[in-house]
């Protein structure tokens, strides 16, 4: 049905004043375009031309993205196929490689988790997913024992289902703040990284979570070893995202400018989405908590005092730091730096399952759970969702491999959606005979025209909770570039609203939208995103820049799959000094 | 949302005194229990009208919860002796305790609790755990209820949405207003079947839940 149902593809040029539609057939848009060698790191700047060797030292030195500017554009090349009309599994969209996957999932060698890698492994593969993470929580026990015991169970999944990437990581107590993602690419000192890092950095091995300046300078200084790890190749490469962000109200703004800043390579960004997202389902169904299992309160021990009240609650299952339009994600993309967003299970737990700990488990003396067991009862006090269920991070990776994967991640070619709302997504910042991807930065002449070239094919095929959800809107959301905040305490960027939204309500087929951002005067960025349309509301900074954004999820009372969106990692286009 | 006219006397005149309290705990429900015996021992010698507010303080960098007390109708001596009961009660090695211009305890405390004290009387910090009526809204009621039977000024509805006086608000028993620009506020969501619940769960998720 759903394939006999699909309409013809939509498609608007919008040039400000307007939209125009334009029904076409189906035809597809996918490009191939040559990449240019001042951006191909492969190409040694003895080989380039004068002018591709200025070109490439200006994104060097424009500071805007430091090395990242150059990563976020490489790849753009490679023959674009006609995929993007094909239902392949993993089809090639305007160059790259579209891997889903989920950077935060604990298994029985965490103190509330349960499963065995390969449970997660298998769910995941059967899911859709490309790509993992086992994220057990850091812990004396676990930097003693699960570190290591955990690994052999990673390398037989990784054998076990070869087109499945499975990465070992743990969830680093960040020292004075959150949980954090922190994971490596595989090799033969992955653990012993892992383990070193785990025994230095852990704010619960070390002691040091409480909210003083010494503990934060632990987290910066943990962050700026995994970098000189990479950099000694110890490991091929490590990324840190920091978890639920908003949850406690205790990753402070100027801590996550600190960690980021400290180590760019290494700290790329935060979950614009927490998991846990089957934990409002209402009572006897589910937990009939805050979705995300946000339902806490400033804690006056830890909180950063500044935060509102709304800040402890998601919208549309999205933290608060992303689902605000001029909020604290903003205001730092405002800065005109890199911090990206991901969106993750962090399956402990999974509702409905009917599973239990194995018998006679000693975790404490043990550091593991026995392998789970049969029981007939669903687990209908549970809140996680399996990986690949609910939450998929898209990665554009220029080929199917780990170091593609974390490459696509640091580059920020990463789009996140709820319930499989879209089955494909290609945005493109058009100007002046130039193109970059999500994440990418445009450097172009002052009044150079703009724009906003969007391809999206909302999903075919059902998903998970077997229907096929309905893309209603589409929404441009468009920012200034003011540089550096003075007070890294801040979480506002006044200049940043929704500039146009697209009702797409009732097309089926490719989207296809192309928004002129007028021409270039200050530096800006755009980035986007879309719901189903079912739970909107006015944004927390006023209707005025957000009429119609995520609603305040219900604690006790919120059906996940009644509320999907998407998002889109950030775009930015500077003018060039000259 | 409109007011309807106090029912109870809140605690703004003269004859209020005003105590800072402060045994350095980092945890709020301790802060609480604290609350709850500054108000029967105030109330046990006659004092009326009594709120307590918990509010964040530091001591260099150690942040923690302190207490601000207010009661009618008792003189500063009675105050500093009713509190004294309650501190030494809490077996904290580290206290401090100031009444008016007294103060008695850890030395290092005391420019920490006056920033408190001082703080509080802006009325715009400050999380309220005891004051006039608390007692009286439990179980269900509607937010005309509440603004009539307590010293609560207003209701604000998180993400800024308009409530009708006659929502039904459950109380879950822990009802926690806040100091906002002068006035008492309960912030209160949305919750299931159309009713209103405060903000502040009784039971919040503890970090790293086990679900299994």
């Amino acid at each position: 049905m759903a394939l006999a149902d699909r309409r013809d593809d939509f498609m608007i040029h919008d040039h400000g004043h307007g939209p125009h539609d334009h029904s076409h057939g189906e035809h597809d848009h996918t490009h191939s375009e040559p990449l240019d060698p001042a951006l191909d790191m492969s190409v040694e700047d003895g080989d380039l031309s004068p002018g591709q060797l200025n070109r490439r030292g200006f994104l060097r030195n424009a500071g805007l993205l430091g090395a990242g500017a150059t990563a976020t554009v490489l790849g753009a090349g490679g023959a674009a196929d006609a995929a993007a009309a094909s239902s392949d599994r993993r089809s090639r969209r305007g160059g790259y490689l579209w891997l889903a996957g989920d950077h935060h999932i604990h298994t029985q060698f965490s103190p509330d988790g349960l499963y065995r890698v390969i449970d997660h492994a298998q769910h995941a593969h059967a899911f859709g997913l490309d790509w993992m993470v086992i994220t057990d929580h850091g812990s004396i026990q676990h930097a003693r024992i699960g570190v290591e015991r955990v690994n052999p169970e990673i390398v037989a999944a990784r054998r076990e289902i070869e087109d499945l990437l499975v990465f070992q990581g743990l969830e680093w107590n960040i020292p004075a703040a959150e949980h954090g993602t922190v994971f490596v690419h595989p090799g033969r000192n992955e653990v012993a990284v892992l383990k070193q890092f785990e025994n230095s950095y852990d704010g619960a091995v070390r002691g040091a979570t409480a909210n003083t300046s010494a503990n934060e300078t632990l987290a910066v200084t943990g962050l700026k070893w995994l970098a000189s790890a990479v950099e000694g190749r110890r490991v091929s490469d490590a990324l840190m995202l920091a978890n639920h962000p908003s949850r406690k109200g205790i990753d402070s703004p100027h801590e996550i400018r600190g960690w980021r800043d400290a180590a760019p390579r290494i700290a790329i960004g935060m979950e614009g989405a927490p998991g846990h997202q089957a934990a409002a389902i209402p009572e006897p169904s589910g937990p009939g908590s805050g979705r995300g299992y946000y339902d806490s309160s400033p804690d006056p021990a830890a909180s950063f005092p500044g935060y509102p009240l709304e800040s402890y609650r998601t919208f549309g299952g999205f933290d608060w730091m992303t689902a605000t339009v001029g909020g604290l994600w903003d205001s730092m993309l405002a800065e005109g730096k890199p911090w990206w967003i991901t969106a993750n299970s962090d399956s402990h737990v999974v509702w409905a399952d009917t599973a239990q700990r194995g018998p006679n488990s000693n975790f404490q003396e043990n550091g593991f759970y026995n392998d789970p067991v049969h029981q007939t009862a669903p687990l209908l006090d549970a809140g996680d969702f399996w990986p690949g269920f609910y939450s998929r991070t898209h990665v554009g990776a220029t080929g199917f491999g780990y170091r593609q994967v974390m490459a696509g991640l640091r580059a920020g070619r990463v789009w996140v959606d709820h319930g499989s709302l879209l089955e494909a997504l290609d945005v493109r910042l058009v100007a002046g005979g130039d193109e970059v991807p999500l994440g990418g930065v445009l450097t172009v002449r002052r009044g150079t025209p703009v724009r906003l070239r969007i391809r999206i094919r909302p999903a075919r095929l059902p998903n998970w909770s077997q229907f096929v959800p309905r893309l209603a809107k589409v929404d441009v959301i468009r920012g200034a570039v003011t540089g550096p905040v003075r007070n890294r305490d801040s979480f506002t960027a006044p200049d940043t609203r929704v500039v146009r939204s697209y009702d797409v309500s009732g097309n089926t087929g490719l989207i296809m939208l192309d928004y002129a951002l007028g021409r270039l005067d200050q530096g800006f960025y755009v980035r986007l995103r879309g719901s189903d349309g079912k739970q909107l509301a006015p944004g927390l900074r006023g209707a005025g820049v957000d009429p119609a954004g995520p609603a305040l999820d219900v604690v006790g009372n919120d059906d996940p799959w009644d509320d999907l969106w998407f998002y889109t990692n950030p775009m930015w286009v500077l003018p060039s000094r000259s | 949302m409109t007011r309807p006219a106090p029912a109870v006397a809140s605690p703004a005149g003269s004859d209020v005194a005003t105590a800072g309290l402060d045994v350095l705990t980092a945890r709020e429900r301790h802060a609480d229990e604290l609350a709850f015996a500054c108000a029967a021992a105030l109330q046990n010698r006659g004092g009326h009208g009594v709120t307590v507010t918990t509010h964040q303080a530091a001591l260099n960098e150690y942040q923690h919860v302190g207490l601000v007390v207010e009661v009618i109708g008792l003189s500063e001596e009675v105050v500093a002796e009713a509190l004294s009961e309650v501190v030494e009660a809490s077996g904290e090695a580290h206290h401090g305790l100031l009444v008016g211009q007294t103060y008695c305890g850890t030395i290092e405390l005391r420019a920490v609790i006056k920033t408190m004290v001082d703080t509080h009387r802006s009325r715009t910090s400050g999380r309220v755990v005891v004051f006039p009526g608390s007692t009286t809204i439990t179980g269900a009621t509607t937010v005309a209820q509440l603004l009539a039977s307590t010293t609560i000024d207003r209701i604000q509805v998180l993400g800024h949405v308009q409530a009708d006086p006659s929502t039904p608000l459950l109380t879950r028993d822990f009802v926690r207003p806040r100091w906002s620009e002068g006035d008492l506020v309960l912030h209160v969501q949305p919750a299931i079947g159309g009713t209103l619940v405060p903000f502040e769960t009784p039971n919040p998720t503890p970090c790293c839940a086990d679900h299994a």
